[in-house]
């Protein structure tokens, strides 16, 4: 999937809010690609826009180019084959995710039966099949129960085999570890880095931990724009962009320092580098001038006018 | 064990509002006999003191509270709900003649007022914003705001006396005699037409509205991007995923509309001289027939609790959640 000069724009009473600016980048057939940054820094908008599940007000430019088709040109009808068949997205907060109202089974099996043209019974019968891949015990009965009686941990490994029902060649995984404790956050990682060995994933997170087991390239945002992608080892071992590395930074085992000051609107954003108010390496050149993103060393890349190593 | 326990609940209920309906009129100010002779101090009608006590006696009014109160109880549970004054007849018997006629009223109009306005509600919520949308709402709000016997007056004036394709009044037509069943059948429902759209244009804005806002918050939940996601057509989702989902507030709003329409057939009925309980009601507010108001107040109380009972179950129905509990 190659995605060039993609923007995403949502018109409202108080702006435009630019969600996703300018974002290039290509995720290769079997990698975990990270998306990480802060909430609200467009993570999530970016994922949508793949899947084209925007409100309808949205605007989109650029081209996500994926298995030689433009999605942003694609018919409506076009996507409902791509949805869930192609690409899939397991959506975060698996608590409203899933309808409240609709077995656990059906609401597997419904998706099945659309993209694999299955009947009824098989279909059901798949369903419990990727109840049981996800390790969920007792699948056949679990099937016919509604999501309340799921435990968080529980209702997250239904989002992922509902995800990966139709068997699609690329996923993309939003917070699929949010709100979720330490031993069943550690089982979830484990069972995605199972379910997508030889799949392309994007996964966005906030939770470098979780970035660091699963990814092996990864993209820090920060309003609405990458500042800097490298694979897994660089940006650990020698992060450049100052936001990088006040991320690491915030780790618990590198001392919980938070960075100062919160991420701007997505309306309004301050002149030159977007982060200088909340850097401690900004100077002149960093308030007029926007950085560009460049390469720095082979496949590393930064948006910084310092980047140094 | 969860049915047990909600039979139990509406038992008590029943019991409370068996128990307010014995001790309101009778916390009333006033003589229980005044309405034998009148108010009208105009006319000076005596009863003497022996005449009252034989007429306390003969409507146990003369026996302490407790006594009347229990054999109040005894009577209900054998069906008796008392003696209509005007009538001349029992109670409960005048009731259910009338109530035959009022139940297939407000049950047709009840069925097609709630699926016509989930329909329009969710096909509007799904249009939302668009003309289609806009026009359905102001003018299903515009007609919907009229008040209930002036909307019965129109229709009246228009397809009954102008057009004369309805009936004006009753439920059927006097003294007729029909050829086979079928035709008896079509005279009853000719007659039930005018006054049933009269409550269905009337009732029908609330549950539009409802089901509209109900939708469209479902419309904007989690759970339908997630179906959306999955590569669902729109259709497929607003049949499967959205409309149970949406009809949960409708079902408690029907439940409490149920005392409403009794609010509201008294005007259709009086409109339309529709023999049903609302125009019994009228009636016997009018020639002070306390008996029979008590019993009907009952009947009307009782209707309201089972409408509560039925959407009770249809939660359990609609939706897993409430099951466990």
């Amino acid at each position: 999937m190659r995605i060039s000069d993609l923007k995403t724009n949502f018109p409202t009473p108080d702006g435009i809010v630019r969600a996703v600016d300018t974002i290039d980048l290509s995720i290769r057939d079997t990698e975990t690609f990270g998306l990480i940054g802060e909430t609200g820094c467009g993570k999530t908008v970016l994922g949508l826009t793949i899947m084209r599940l925007l409100h309808p007000a949205a605007t989109m430019e650029g081209e996500i180019i994926y298995k030689g088709k433009n999605l942003l040109e694609a018919s409506e009808a076009e996507m409902r084959t791509i949805r869930g068949r192609e690409i899939a997205i397991i959506l975060q907060n698996p608590t409203t995710s899933l309808n409240p109202v609709m077995r656990v089974g059906e609401q597997i099996a419904e998706a099945i039966r659309l993209h694999q043209g299955l009947n009824k019974k098989d279909a059901a019968a798949k369903a419990v099949e990727m109840l049981d891949a996800v390790r969920i015990p007792s699948p056949s009965q679990r099937a016919n129960e509604y999501p309340h009686e799921f435990s968080g941990g529980m209702k997250q490994r239904v989002m992922i085999a509902m995800g990966l029902a139709c068997n699609p060649s690329f996923i993309i995984a939003d917070e699929p570890t949010k709100g979720l404790d330490v031993t069943i956050k550690a089982q979830i990682v484990e069972l995605m880095k199972e379910m997508t060995e030889r799949k392309a994933m994007l996964l966005i997170t906030h939770d470098l931990s979780v970035a660091r087991e699963l990814c092996d390239r990864i993209a820090l945002m920060y309003a609405g724009e990458l500042v800097e992608y490298a694979p897994l080892k660089g940006i650990f071992e020698s992060p450049l962009h100052p936001y990088t590395r006040g991320f690491l930074g915030s780790l618990p085992e590198r001392g919980l320092v938070p960075i100062p000051g919160m991420s701007p609107s997505l309306i309004d954003f301050p002149d030159g580098c977007r982060f200088h108010p909340r850097c401690e390496h900004a100077t002149e050149v960093c308030r007029r001038e926007h950085p560009e993103l460049v390469e720095f060393n082979a496949g590393h890349f930064v948006r910084c006018h310092h980047a140094r190593s | 064990m969860n049915l047990i326990n909600k039979l139990a609940y509406y038992l008590v209920i029943i019991l409370i509002i068996l128990s307010i309906n014995f001790f309101l009129p009778r916390a009333m100010p006033g003589d229980q006999l005044a309405y034998l002779i009148g108010e009208n101090p105009d006319m000076p009608t005596r009863m003497t003191d022996e005449e009252r006590e034989v007429l306390l006696a003969h409507y146990g009014l003369d026996k302490p509270l407790s006594e009347q109160y229990l054999d109040y109880l005894v009577g209900i549970s054998r069906g008796d709900l008392g003696w209509s004054i005007y009538r001349s007849a029992p109670v409960l018997e005048v009731i259910l003649v009338r109530l035959k006629w009022t139940m297939l009223l407000t049950g047709t109009s009840t069925v097609i007022y709630l699926l016509l306005g989930i329909f329009l509600g969710a096909e509007s919520a799904w249009a939302r914003g668009n003309k289609k949308d806009t026009w359905s709402l102001i003018s299903i709000l515009t007609v919907s705001s009229l008040p209930v016997f002036f909307l019965g007056i129109l229709l009246k004036i228009f397809f009954g006396a102008e057009l004369d394709i309805f009936p004006l009044d009753g439920a059927k037509t006097t003294c007729a005699s029909y050829a086979n069943p079928l035709e008896g059948v079509l005279d009853i429902l000719h007659h039930l037409v005018l006054p049933a759209a009269t409550l269905v244009i009337a009732h029908i804005g609330g549950t539009y509205l409802l089901m509209r806002n109900s939708m469209l918050s479902v419309l904007g939940a989690d759970y339908i991007l997630s179906a959306r996601a999955k590569g669902l057509s729109e259709r497929y989702i607003l049949n499967r995923h959205a409309i149970k989902n949406a009809l949960l507030p409708i079902v408690t709003m029907a439940a409490l509309m149920v005392g409403f329409m009794i609010t509201g057939t008294i005007f259709v009925e009086k409109v339309f001289t529709y023999p049903g309980i609302g125009l019994l009601l009228y009636d016997s507010v009018m020639c002070r027939d306390y008996p029979l108001l008590q019993g009907l107040f009952l009947i009307i109380a009782i209707s309201v609790v089972i409408a509560n009972f039925i959407a009770d179950m249809t939660y359990i129905w609609l939706d897993p959640r409430v099951r466990e509990e």
